[in-house]
Parts: C-alpha cells; sequence; structure tokens
C-alpha cells in the first residue's frame, strides 16, 4: 500500500514537473516579449536617468571634473558647510513649509466651495484655471508690472501715503513668490480635488446626513478620510512645483536674487556655470535624499491615514 | 503593505530622476570652428617672389599674374606706381608699358576671356585747397602686353554721392561691372560703353564672377549676407542665394574649381554651390599654414590647384610668396602629433606663430581651435564643456578671462617645472612680479608675454610722490579743488564706480574669509562720490582738450595704460610738472595692477602631450620674440626690457632742410587744440617707469557677475530712487551670495 501510495507521489511530482517545465517555456517567451517592449522606454530610463545618476554620484566623489582624485565624502562636508547652499536650503524648505500647505488647503478649500450650488460656478471654475494657459514669460511680466520698485504695486502704497517697498529686493520677496506659486498653482490642484470630490459614494453621504451628522463631521470623518490619497498626490505635486519655483524667480531676478529669493536651483544652476560639477552633485544627492524622505514620511502618513478606504 | 513599498520605491525613483536635471539652465552651446579630421589637406609650396613693393590688384589669366604696385622714395618725397605681370611660378615681374601718373591711382584690375586687362584708375587734380579736391574715375582696356585699346572718361556716369568704384568684374561676356559698394551697378559693354545700371538698397560685401562666368554680388538680405546674381540683360538683381558661409564677416568671390564659386572667409576658403545653396570648407589656411591676414589674392589654377599670393609686412622685412596649394590625401602628407589651442578669439599674433611654428617643428603641429566664431558667451560655454568633460584643448588661451576659475579647478598645468627642465629658458630671466601674478602657492599656472600697467596718473603736487592711495586720499583731493574740477576726462557715474570697484575690489571682498563689506560706509562713501559725476558724457568738440584742462587745473587725474616709455613720457609732458603713477585706490599695495598686453596662455593639466604643449608656448618667451617689434608693451625679459628702456633713451636724427642734424621725436599725441611730442627719455623717466613695474603687484581680472550685479543695483541710487544704504544692503545682499556659492 505504501509502494502504490509512493509511486502515485512520484508520478505526479513528474506531471506537475512537466507542467511547470512546459509552463516555464511559455513564461520565456512571454518574458522577452515583454523585455522587448519594456526595452525602449528601459533604454530611456537608463541613458537619461540611470547614466545621469551614476555621473552625479561619481562626480559627487570627486575633488573636481578635471583631477578626479577621490575625495570620500568631503564634496558632501564642504556643500553642508557652504553659506550660499545653506541659505538656498533653507529658502527653498522656508517657501515649502509656507506655499505647499497653503496650495493644498486653499485649493482643497476652493473645490469645496465649488463643489456646492453657487452662481457662477463653471466661470469661477475657469477663472482660476486660466493661470495655467498663461506662459511663464508672460506671468513674470505680470508680476513685474505688479511688483517693480516703480511698479502698480507701489503706486497704491503711494496713493495710500505708505513709502514704496521694494517687493524682489527686500524680506517681502518670498510673500510676493507664494502670491505668484499660489496663482499659479491652485486651479490645478482645485480640478484634481473636484474630481476626488465627486467620486465619494454618495450614498455613504446621504447616511451621514440622514443620521444627523454635522457637515463638519461629514467632512472629518467622510470627505477628508476619501480624499487623502488625492491629499497625497496633490501635496507632493505641489512640492515638486514648489522646487520648480525657480524659473519663475530667476527670470524675476536672475542668477543671484536678494538673499530671500536664493533657491537650491539657483545654487545648482550657477556652479554648474562655474564649473563646480562636484559641488552641485553632492547639493543634487543631499537634495534627492531629503525628497525621497519627505515623501516617504508623506507616504507613510497617507498608508496609515487612509488605508482602510483603499481596502 | 507590499503595494504601498512598490509605491514608495516608484516615487524614490521619481525623485531621483530630479537629481540628473538639477543643472538644466546651462547655456545653449555654439558650434565652434574647430576642424575636423579631414581626408585630405591642401598641402603648400612656396615661393618668394622679388618684389619689394606694395602689391595689390593681383589677378590671374592664362597662367600670367598681373597686379599694380606702389612705391614711395623717402629721400625724394615722390611715389610710384606701375603695372607688372608675371608668369606663374615665376619670381621676378615685367613692367607693362601702361603709364601711370604721378597723380593717378590704379582702383581695380581685371581680365577678360581673351586675356585683355581693364583696369579702373582714378587721377586726383593737385590742387591745394581741400574743397576743390576732385577726383575723376577712367576705364582703360589694354591687351596682354599692356597695349591700349581704349579709354572712357567715368565722369559722366557718376554723381557726386557716388564718384568712386570699390568693384570691377568683367562677365564671360566681356561685359564691363562696376560698382561703388554701396548703392550702385553700372552696366557696360566690352567697349566700355555704358548700357545701363542697377540701384541697389544694400551695401555690397563683394562682387566676383563665378566659374560660369555669371558676375554675384554678395549683399545683406533680411537677416544675413545673400549672394545675388546681376542680370545683365535686364539690367537688374536676379536670384538670390542663401547659407553664404560666414554671414556676418568679410568674404571675397572667387571663381569656382569645378563649378559655381569659392567664397574666401576669415581663415576659410569655402566652395560654394549654386544649386543646392550649400558651401563646404576645403581649405582652412592656418591648416595649410597661410596667414589668412596676409593674402593679397587667391585663385584657382586650371589644373584644379589653388594658388594664393601672400605679403608679409614687417617692420624688419617684407616678403612676398606664390604658394602653391596642390590637394593631397591626408594618409601621403607626414603625420605629426597634433596639440590643439584653443581660444574664444584668434589673435592675429598667435596666428602668425602657430603658422610659423607649424612650418617649422618637425614634430608637433598646432591645431587651432577657435570657439567664439559668431557669439562670445556661447563660445566661451563651449570651451568650458570641452575643458571639463575631458576634451580641453591642450594649450588654453587664457586672454578671453576666467584665469582664476581654470586655477581654482586645476584645469591648467604649473608651468615652473617645463622652465627648470628647459635648456634654454630660466625663469630668473624673467620680470619676477609679472610671472607672480599667475602665481599661486609657487606654481605658474599662465604665461604672459607682454604686459602693460593700469594705473591713475596725477601731478606730485596734487597725489603727492607714493604709489597707492586710499579712497579717503582721493576724495579729500577732490573735495579741496575748487567746485567743478573734473577728476577725470570723459568720467560718469558708472564708469567711476566700475573703476573703482574693480581695482579696489579687495576693499569689499575678503575671499579668504568669504565676507563681504558692501553695506561699509566705505562702499556707501564709494557710491556717493560716483554719484558726483555726470549720468552720460555729452561729447561737444568746443570743449577744450583733456591737456589743456590738465594743465589750467580744471581736470585732475587721468586713468590710463603704460604701455612702454613713451606714453610716460606723454602723460608727462601733457601734466607740464613731476607727475606720479599714484594707482587706483585701494586699501592695501600700489594700485597698479598688471593688464594683459594680448597675449595670456596656459597649459591643460589633462593634456597628453605638455612637452609639444610647452614647445609652442616658449616661443612666446625666446628672445626672438621677446625683442621682435611686434611685442607693442612691455617684454617680460628682462634683457628685452632693458633692450627696450636702452631703445627709449637712445635720441634719433634727421637732417633737416638747411642739412643740420636734429633730434627726431620718438612719438606724438594729438589732442585736439595740442599736439604733444617726445624725445628720446631721460634716465630718471626710464627709472620712473621701471619702478612703476616693480610696483605692479597684482593682475586685475573683470568680474562680470560681481560687476552687472553692482551696477544694476546702483542705477536705482544714480536715479535718485534709493538711498545709498538701500542700495549697498541689496549688493552686499547679492554679491554675498556669489561670493559664498565660489569660495
Amino acid at each position: 500500500m505504501k509502494l502504490f501510495s509512493r509511486l502515485k507521489e512520484v508520478k505526479l511530482y513528474k506531471k506537475q514537473n512537466k507542467e511547470l517545465h512546459c509552463h516555464s517555456k511559455g513564461d520565456k517567451k512571454r518574458r522577452l516579449g515583454l523585455m522587448l517592449f519594456l526595452a525602449p522606454s528601459l533604454s530611456g530610463v537608463s541613458i537619461f536617468f540611470i547614466l545621469p545618476f551614476a555621473v552625479v554620484f561619481y562626480y559627487a566623489l570627486v575633488d573636481n571634473p578635471i583631477s578626479q582624485q577621490f575625495a570620500y565624502l568631503d564634496n558632501f562636508v564642504k556643500v553642508m558647510g557652504n553659506g550660499a547652499f545653506q541659505l538656498a536650503a533653507l529658502n527653498t524648505l522656508k517657501f515649502s513649509a509656507v506655499a505647499v500647505p497653503l496650495a493644498v488647503l486653499l485649493s482643497l478649500g476652493l473645490a469645496l466651495l465649488l463643489e456646492r450650488e453657487i452662481p457662477y460656478r463653471s466661470q469661477f471654475r475657469t477663472f482660476f484655471l486660466t493661470p495655467m494657459m498663461v506662459p511663464v514669460a508672460s506671468i513674470v511680466l505680470i508680476f513685474q508690472v505688479l511688483f517693480h520698485y516703480n511698479g502698480a504695486m507701489n503706486d497704491v502704497l503711494a496713493f495710500l501715503g505708505i513709502s514704496k517697498i521694494d517687493w524682489f529686493k527686500s524680506s517681502y520677496a518670498q510673500i510676493v513668490i507664494v502670491i505668484l506659486f499660489l496663482w499659479k498653482n491652485l486651479g490645478y490642484n482645485m480640478i484634481l480635488f473636484m474630481a476626488a470630490i465627486s467620486s465619494i459614494p454618495k450614498d455613504i453621504l446621504e447616511v451621514a446626513v440622514l443620521e444627523s451628522a454635522s457637515a463638519w463631521k461629514i467632512f472629518i470623518h467622510i470627505k477628508i478620510r476619501y480624499l487623502s490619497s488625492t491629499i497625497l498626490f496633490v501635496t507632493i505635486l505641489s512640492l515638486i512645483s514648489s522646487f520648480k519655483v525657480f524659473r519663475e524667480i530667476y527670470l524675476l531676478t536672475g542668477d543671484y536674487p536678494y538673499d530671500t529669493l536664493y533657491m537650491l536651483q539657483h545654487f545648482m544652476n550657477n556652479t554648474f556655470q562655474s564649473l563646480d560639477y562636484q559641488k552641485l552633485s553632492a547639493a543634487a544627492i543631499i537634495m534627492s535624499i531629503v525628497m525621497i524622505i519627505i515623501i516617504g514620511i508623506l507616504f507613510i502618513t497617507e498608508n496609515r491615514f487612509g488605508k482602510d478606504m483603499e481596502e | 503593505m507590499k503595494k504601498f513599498y512598490k509605491k514608495l520605491t516608484a516615487l524614490g525613483m521619481a525623485a531621483l530622476m530630479c537629481v540628473p536635471t538639477a543643472a538644466c539652465g546651462g547655456k545653449k552651446e555654439s558650434n565652434t570652428s574647430a576642424n575636423a579630421t579631414k581626408d585630405y589637406v591642401y598641402v603648400p609650396e612656396y615661393k618668394t617672389v622679388s618684389e619689394t613693393s606694395d602689391i595689390s590688384n593681383v589677378v590671374i589669366n592664362n597662367n600670367m599674374i598681373y597686379y599694380s604696385v606702389w612705391d614711395y622714395d623717402d629721400a625724394t618725397q615722390v611715389s610710384s606706381a606701375a603695372i607688372k605681370t608675371m608668369e606663374l611660378g615665376g619670381t621676378e615681374g615685367k613692367t607693362l608699358p601702361i603709364e601711370i601718373g604721378e597723380n593717378d591711382n590704379v582702383y581695380n584690375i581685371c581680365t577678360d576671356n581673351d586675356g585683355n586687362l581693364i583696369i579702373v584708375m582714378g587721377t586726383y587734380n593737385t590742387s591745394e585747397d581741400i574743397d576743390e579736391y576732385l577726383q575723376t574715375y577712367s576705364l582703360k582696356k589694354y591687351d596682354k602686353d599692356g597695349t591700349e585699346l581704349f579709354t572712357m572718361d567715368l565722369s559722366g556716369m557718376m554723381s557726386e554721392d557716388n564718384a568712386y568704384i570699390q568693384y570691377a568684374c568683367v562677365d564671360g561676356d566681356g561685359n564691363i561691372y562696376l560698382s561703388n559698394g554701396e548703392n550702385k551697378i553700372w552696366l557696360l559693354d566690352a567697349q566700355g560703353n555704358q548700357v545701363g545700371s542697377i540701384d541697389v538698397t544694400n551695401y555690397l560685401q563683394s562682387m566676383g564672377v563665378t566659374k560660369e562666368g555669371k558676375v554675384v554680388v554678395a549683399t545683406y538680405g533680411t537677416e544675413n549676407i545673400v549672394l545675388q546674381d546681376v542680370d545683365f540683360a535686364s539690367k537688374s538683381l536676379g536670384a538670390t542665394y542663401d547659407n553664404v558661409p560666414n554671414p556676418y564677416g568679410n568674404l571675397t568671390i572667387l571663381k569656382g574649381i569645378d563649378k559655381g564659386c569659392l567664397i574666401n572667409s576669415g581663415n576659410s576658403l569655402f566652395n560654394y554651390d549654386f544649386d543646392t545653396q550649400k558651401s563646404e570648407e576645403i581649405l582652412n589656411w592656418i591648416d595649410s599654414d597661410i596667414d589668412s591676414d596676409n593674402i593679397v589674392a587667391v585663385s584657382v589654377l586650371d589644373d584644379g590647384r589653388i594658388f594664393a599670393l601672400t605679403r608679409n609686412n614687417t617692420e624688419e622685412n617684407s616678403s612676398t610668396e606664390m604658394i602653391y596649394l596642390t590637394k593631397t590625401a591626408s594618409s601621403e602628407v607626414t603625420q605629426k602629433t597634433i596639440i590643439t589651442y584653443g581660444t574664444v578669439y584668434m589673435s592675429s599674433r598667435v596666428r602668425s606663430e602657430i603658422i610659423n611654428f607649424n612650418k617649422t617643428n618637425e614634430k608637433y603641429r598646432i591645431q587651432p581651435k577657435e570657439y567664439g566664431s559668431d557669439d562670445y558667451e556661447a563660445g566661451m560655454a563651449q570651451m568650458n564643456s570641452d575643458i571639463v568633460s575631458g576634451n580641453s584643448p591642450d594649450i588654453i588661451d587664457l586672454s578671453s578671462g576666467s584665469t582664476n576659475l581654470y586655477i581654482e579647478k586645476g584645469v591648467l598645468e604649473d608651468l615652473y617645472p617645463y622652465f627648470d627642465n628647459d635648456t634654454e629658458l630660466k625663469k630668473e630671466d624673467y620680470v619676477e612680479n609679472v610671472l607672480k601674478a599667475y602665481e599661486r602657492d609657487g606654481k605658474l599656472y599662465a604665461i604672459l608675454p607682454s604686459f602693460s600697467l593700469s594705473t591713475i596718473i596725477g601731478k606730485t603736487a596734487d597725489v603727492g610722490d607714493k604709489q597707492g592711495w586710499t579712497l579717503d586720499d582721493m576724495i579729500a583731493l577732490v573735495n579741496s579743488k575748487p567746485e567743478g574740477t573734473e577728476v577725470f576726462q570723459y568720467a560718469t557715474k558708472d564708469s567711476i564706480l566700475t573703476i573703482l570697484c574693480m581695482y579696489g575690489m579687495d576693499q569689499f571682498v575678503d575671499w579668504q574669509t568669504g565676507k563681504c563689506s558692501f553695506d561699509s560706509d566705505t562702499f556707501m562713501k564709494l557710491l556717493e562720490f560716483a554719484n558726483t559725476f555726470k549720468s552720460e558724457f555729452n561729447y561737444d568738440e568746443n570743449e577744450p582738450s583733456e591737456v589743456s584742462k590738465i594743465r589750467d587745473g580744471s581736470l585732475l587725474l587721468s586713468l590710463t595704460d603704460i604701455g612702454d616709455v613713451q606714453t610716460y613720457q606723454i602723460y608727462e609732458t601733457m601734466f607740464g610738472e613731476p607727475i606720479n603713477c599714484v594707482g587706483y585706490p585701494t586699501q592695501e599695495g600700489t594700485g597698479t595692477a598688471i593688464s594683459i598686453g594680448g597675449i595670456l596662455l596656459g597649459i591643460s593639466s589633462k593634456s597628453s602631450n605638455k612637452e609639444g604643449a610647452w614647445e609652442f608656448v616658449k616661443r612666446f618667451l625666446t628672445s626672438d620674440y621677446q625683442n621682435s617689434s611686434d611685442v607693442y608693451s612691455f617684454p617680460i625679459l628682462k634683457t628685452a626690457l632693458d633692450a627696450k628702456f636702452q631703445e627709449a633713451m637712445t635720441p634719433e636724427y634727421y637732417v633737416d632742410e638747411n642739412g643740420n642734424q636734429t633730434e627726431a621725436t620718438k612719438t606724438s599725441w594729438g589732442f585736439g587744440d595740442v599736439n604733444l611730442e617726445v624725445y628720446a627719455a631721460t634716465q630718471e623717466q626710464v627709472d620712473a617707469v621701471k619702478s612703476l613695474i616693480d610696483s605692479a603687484d597684482s593682475a586685475y581680472e573683470y568680474n562680470e557677475e560681481m560687476f552687472s550685479i553692482i551696477t544694476e543695483e546702483a542705477a536705482a541710487f544714480f536715479a535718485g530712487q534709493k538711498d545709498a544704504k538701500a542700495v549697498a544692503d541689496v549688493i552686499q545682499s547679492r554679491v554675498q551670495i556669489y561670493v559664498n556659492e565660489n569660495k
């Protein structure tokens, strides 16, 4: 009996092995096909992202691009101790810390407002989206007209008997840039939130209303829970946009702006021009590590907060 | 959870992707005029011609060269001109029996298909009254032996506003085309009768005949230079052709080799195809060891060789060479080790040395790589990019700036070991403080073959007899003078601010500690001082000259570059009393800076042919070069410098109209109402210059970034919109970032 069962086991094993073998043959073909389809994009990613990153990493570890002597972590230490890098990092941090929450909260507020039955809803939506259509050069021109030392804002201040403010070259400079950033980004964020709000199940909201839940409770316990992944997405998007505000600042104030407007991208751009590739590379790696940490924290937060909604 | 980590990894990768784009703000790169390796080269064969006179209007027809010569006899003070002919390959010209009077000028020579000469000649009247000065033009035709066929007076054809001929051509049918290059092309038949004219709206850059015998002009199109047919039949300009090489520079149109035309422009000769409207560089003059500055004529010979006639005029000697360039496969030419010479713009002096080096050196060959063909900034960015990416030229021309940056980045090789190992040169033989100007930590990174000194000159009675002063000293001097006294000639707010900051930057930036002090009282004082000058200078022709103003005390100081003893003497004469080169106001030092005398060279630390690069660089340090008349400013070789001083002290004489030996002027400078002349220098004057050279302790390099910030911000103060404090604070903020970044 035992032998019989042992034979049966062997037969079964052989059969399974054969099936497995047949399966791996087909799988191999399938994998090859997949690889072929993936090859163009993989090679693109390798050439344009992975390889440059390797080069950046290499430059960060050598003393300079000419002699190329291994410098251990000296470049990172130097960059961390560099006054310009510290200023740029602090300014970027301050700007992101103010602009990103504002961009998320205000766009969420606008989305909730426009979700209600208010007059001219459609017109308002279009109004908030228009900055997206305006080219950067035009935005810069508009802000120059408004906030230049001899611009419209100072004319208004003069009319009110207040002395002129050098908006781009004083401590007010970051406020102007935050306004510019919000004006440019609120519309897009708002649309994302409106789409997310519309996908909240209506029956749950109706049940909550029937259960006499207050609007605040509905917002906190239902809407925010359902919007959590969108909030995360909008936050990350705004964070990336906040790093990209350099473009507008550069066009407004050039390579070396007033110190409150000096961002990390200025540091990188200028060090590139002055052939300081090792400084640039070390700064880029530090920046990417910080970005990964921030995004990781956001993810963990979202995972804890909105996990049940995903499930 | 697995899903979460997948997401986290994906976003991490996205963040990572931000890194390589971190430096996307680089400026666009330009095409360099660097020479790609070609399959063929044009190998030159030289033949020196015995002609000593000035040669011009060279044309080649049926293996004969025709040209005009001009001579001036110093003794008799009489000029003479002739038209000569020479066989291709010959060395001596034969004068044609064409009469050219003392008042005649030969402006153009061209030939027709029968070998006849068509000459445009101008004759001016001898009236001494400048208002009655008149030149009349005539067109003359001679056969190849110089027998006159006809003469046509062109006066009737020309009006007062276009009374000159710049270009002359003969087409395949013998028709003659004349142009003033500005607004008119006159059309004449083979007998010289005018058959019409064409009005042109844009200046003509060139006029020439194609291989097919049609006449084309190079003129400005909507954006750049285009070629355009000249249609004799319809008496108008015809089809237009684009893609002309070097569309912003000078060019000459020549008959093509097989068809179309050749265009000679700058360092290159291009073949232009009218069918495809494309040009191709067929020859780089430097590659063929020819200095394009010396080319008098170029032509294609019937056997396909290219012929060039060059004339090299130097103070020491003049020579004329006929060069026959034969197209040869690169593999058939002796291969030498290539040394690349990188420059934004090639100086004519360096080009000449490259050509001489390539002609004589059997082991190495210098290959120039000119980066800034039409855009300086893009050229500079491209050169920097090449240097950093490991494609650095072996020799780097540093005269365009960035020397300090290159030294800091380790781009440049220490040149002292090459001095030490050289059997011909000793570093002790060169002016120490000039070498020291490019020395860091005991290593020499650049060679400055000649130099001048930037300084401020004033009367000793005003500025004292010591070299070096501070801004406070200068302001005190200005304040001690009556109101309205000018400090510098043609000074404006911006120029004064730039000059005072340029040489006194060490007062405001401490590169050791990285601390800036533009918010200090000293800088605000400087701003206030600069603000006392005019916003812009309005030139007034009735204004007294600089000399008059200095002498009557209404102008205090002169900014200048002293590159020879005569310049110092001129200033001494100008001030009319003892002078002192007090220098630019600085906190420390003398304020007299070493300026580049045109050439500054370094060797790449990454060069694989450093010995070969040194072979070339050292040419500029040899006694031959240092003592040559081409070195206009102070030579760096002590013996050559002493020879210059000796020469400055040696009087020159001439015999005057009474037969007396009279001392000749060394140089003279005209200043409107005053003409200053100087004679042989005294020992005291030479000593003063020597002392000035010894006192110069640094070489200044203009920092464009810092100065653009300073001038941009100061403009608001000068316009009265902001006070000095507010402006100084902004400058402090912006420049401090720059300094921190580059520390």
